[in-house]
């Protein structure tokens, strides 16, 4: 590779507004996950996840539903698993605030869903007679909230408006699933969940279409 | 009409100063990882560095990270207010 530095060549003034969107494109690219992938795995977990429910829950599918919601289980912890690795290896060689804003919005997920589990083990607990589906459809309802708040403080934190509206719907389609019963909570969820998401990783995908930086002079 | 600032105005220099614009006064970049944004050459890189520090817009921290040393980059308060006017004149134009 040539290391010999070109002159600096004069810019055209367009020339100019286009190499600082690009570096400003380029930039955000490089200090952040790729957010498209992430909501893309996310829609993935929660089609397979709330399917499995689901059709534990309705019958089209043969297995308990306890067995189906440690399937789930593993699959929600797949996808966080790959999120935070995502998240560190894109926080890499940048130090200061954005640092440390991702870390803590990473690590303010764990502390939701760690607490999540706890909250599991001690319903299943204290409420042992109770139907299994019944105390799914309300740990489910927990974890969405807890999606829910978490897209919309991070919209807040990120300054990303696609985020807060995905926040909002979920804390929406939440309220409906917990009025409409457990049945169809896992099927507004099997359904709701990769919608959402979806629309969300392709709304990310199109945001991020913008040109690439041109070979450096 | 004020003549754009010359140190900003060519296509490397302009493109670090984005950069680090982006990133914004409270967080720096590593050498390597600028280097991969704009696809530069060290030598090209460090001289536009070179220019940039002395002109007071960027500044170079040293750190150890783990037993290697590693330079990190960051914008300084002049160099957001020159790239702010350099920005503001470029608009004036088109």
């Amino acid at each position: 590779m040539n290391s010999i530095p070109a002159p600096d060549q004069p810019l055209d003034p367009r020339a100019a507004l286009a190499s600082i969107t690009a570096a400003e494109t380029s930039t955000r690219k490089s200090i952040g996950p790729n957010v498209a992938v992430l909501y893309f795995v996310w829609a993935a977990a929660y089609l397979l996840g709330y399917g499995l429910l689901q059709g534990s829950t309705a019958g089209w599918l043969p297995l308990p539903f306890a067995s189906a919601l440690l399937i789930g289980a593993v699959i929600l912890l797949a996808a966080i698993v790959f999120s935070a690795w995502a998240g560190i290896r894109s926080g890499r060689q940048i130090r200061g605030d954005s640092r440390f804003a991702g870390m803590a919005y990473g690590m303010s997920w764990m502390a939701g869903f760690t607490t999540l589990a706890v909250f599991s083990i001690a319903l299943f607990t204290l409420l042992p007679d109770a139907e299994p589906e019944t105390t799914g459809w309300l740990i489910n309802a927990v974890a969405i909230m807890i999606v829910a708040i978490m897209y919309m403080a991070g919209a807040a934190i990120f300054h990303d408006k696609p985020m807060f509206v995905l926040g909002a719907c979920f804390a929406v389609v939440n309220i409906a699933g917990l009025l409409a019963g457990p049945t169809l909570f896992m099927a507004i969820f099997a359904l709701a969940g990769p919608v959402l998401l979806g629309a969300a990783g392709i709304l990310a995908l199109i945001m991020a279409r913008l040109p690439a930086i041109p070979e450096a002079e | 009409m004020a003549e754009l600032d010359p140190l900003i105005h060519a296509d490397a220099r302009l493109r670090v100063m984005s950069v680090l614009n982006t990133l914004g006064p409270r967080n720096s970049v590593s050498f390597p990882k600028l280097r991969e944004i704009l696809s530069m050459t060290a030598g090209n890189l460090s001289t536009h560095l070179r220019k940039l520090e002395d002109a007071g817009y960027i500044s170079q921290t040293k750190v150890i990270e783990g037993r290697s040393p590693a330079t990190y980059l960051g914008i300084t308060a002049t160099g957001m207010a020159a790239f702010d006017t350099y920005k503001k004149q470029l608009m004036e134009l088109l």
